[in-house]
């Protein structure tokens, strides 16, 4: 049941993208001037990246933060993210149908 | 006869978040706060037959389309899409205005166009968005001409076909005019944007000022606003922030909070961009949807957050009746460069007060807008 209020969640049976903070370890292809995330590791289990389908970057201070959008070969989105200040990857956001 | 082109991307932030995950397509997006409060900042054409439209609480959107997808904004992704089709645009002509996020004004009149694919064309190949183009002899036609048929429109129109076309429509039409403008226009009988076209000029100064001239002036569809290249930039009125408050707010320090908060956001970006302002403006707005506006306007020209947080909060005590309020914010308007405007305070407290924002700019430069934050914030 959803309050009236509250936003939904996936829980609830509504679509939606859900945003993780996770740390991902990341094996990534460099190249040309660009990385390229091939596959990651989440929660134990290997997401093999079968389309980046975009890229862009956040600012912090002096610090820039790489966001990649990746579809996995399982058909599921991911978004994550690389921190060159201290050098880690991150989860931060999920789709997976059904 | 200028050639003007007015470009408007189709559902922008959910047509980006549909491009990146093509899982979404053909479901009913919605982008916006995802928060208790927040608003439908863009919805795709999907999730339109439902009613649903930009600016409409996600609360409610979610009552009319519980199967919806709901995106959590996220203004660097757009950005990132903004700057790729205007490198598109700018492959037409250097005479490309970015107008918003998602618009821009092209001047293609010296542009030998037959044999050249469209800008919309192009912009779909290259950044694999949709986009819809108004084009007309001037700004304003061509703004209204994008209007026209959403989305992958393409309208054209002279100024005849603008009269023929908006005439006889109702004058919320016009580009610029809300319903309190609406209201008092009808209170003058003038209901259609060709009675304002033929209203004397002189009753339409007297209720409206210069605004009535130029309501005029768009309803004959007389612009004579050149498209400003983006490498001349355009001159920045105002700069302010505000914020829709997770619930409805009394508490008078917490508002100050959030007065402090913005007010620091915008000297942070006054200074930034170089520039100085007189007139400080505060918005609120209460859990009726009624908006205050009031201004002050200061002796001299500031870019200090402290001068800036110190006149909207006396704005809030002077014109604030205790009201629950949901939304609250802050700007700074009467802008002038800053270049110069510091010689006359080389010595004194004007100084350390300097020395010391700049070396706050200078470490949340380095280190992030959230390296340093006000105490009086934390609350």
């Amino acid at each position: 049941m959803v309050h009236a209020n509250s936003f939904p969640k996936a829980s609830d049976g509504y679509f939606m993208i859900e945003s993780i903070h996770d740390p991902i370890e990341v094996i990534t292809m460099f190249g040309n001037g660009k990385m390229r995330p091939i596959r990651f590791r989440w929660k134990n289990k290997i997401v093999k990246v079968a389309k980046v389908t975009g890229d862009w970057v956040r600012h912090e201070g002096q610090n820039k933060i790489h966001y990649f959008a990746l579809l996995a070969d399982s058909s599921d989105y991911y978004e994550i993210c690389y921190n060159a200040k201290d050098m880690t990857w991150q989860l931060t956001r999920v789709w997976m149908e059904g | 006869m200028r050639v003007v082109l007015h470009l408007d991307m189709d559902s922008f932030f959910a047509s980006v978040e549909e491009k990146l995950n093509p899982c979404l397509k053909g479901k009913p997006i919605l982008v916006g706060g995802t928060e208790r409060r927040g608003v439908v900042a863009s919805a795709n054409y999907a999730a339109r037959p439902f009613g649903i439209h930009a600016g409409m609480p996600m609360a409610e959107a979610k009552r009319l389309c519980p199967h919806a997808v709901f995106v959590e904004g996220n203004p660097q992704k757009y950005v990132h899409t903004s700057l790729q089709f205007l490198d598109v645009l700018k492959s037409f002509t250097p005479a490309v205005e970015p107008f918003s996020i998602d618009e821009a004004f092209l001047d293609l009149t010296q542009v030998p166009y037959p044999g050249r694919p469209s800008p919309q064309r192009a912009v779909k190949r290259r950044v694999g968005l949709t986009a819809t183009i108004g084009i007309a002899p001037n700004k304003y036609i061509a703004k209204m001409a994008s209007g026209v048929q959403k989305p992958r429109g393409l309208t054209v129109l002279t100024l005849e076909r603008y009269r023929e076309r908006f005439w006889e429509r109702g004058v919320q039409e016009l580009w610029g005019i809300g319903e309190k403008t609406k209201e008092a226009l009808a209170k003058l009988g003038i209901r259609t944007i060709g009675q304002l076209a033929k209203f004397p000029r002189e009753f339409l100064t007297y209720h409206f000022g210069l605004n009535g001239e130029r309501m005029q002036e768009a309803a004959l569809g007389r612009d004579e606003n050149p498209v400003i290249p983006y490498y001349e930039g355009v001159p920045v009125k105002s700069m302010g922030h505000e914020v829709t408050l997770s619930e409805d707010v009394s508490d008078r320090d917490a508002l100050k909070a959030q007065l402090l908060r913005l007010s620091d956001m915008v000297g942070r970006r006054l200074r930034a961009d170089g520039y100085l302002g007189r007139i400080i403006s505060v918005k609120i707005r209460d859990s009726k949807f009624r908006t205050t506006i009031r201004q002050r306007a200061l002796p001299e020209v500031v870019d200090d957050e402290h001068e800036v947080f110190h006149t909207a909060a006396l704005l809030l005590e002077e014109h604030w009746d205790g009201r629950p309020l949901r939304l609250i914010g802050v700007s700074v308007s009467g802008l002038v460069s800053a270049a110069g405007h510091y010689q006359h305070s080389l010595f004194g407290q004007d100084e350390h007060r300097r020395k010391l924002l700049e070396a706050v700019d200078s470490l949340r430069d380095r280190f992030g807008e959230h390296s340093l934050v006000k105490a009086g914030v934390l609350r």
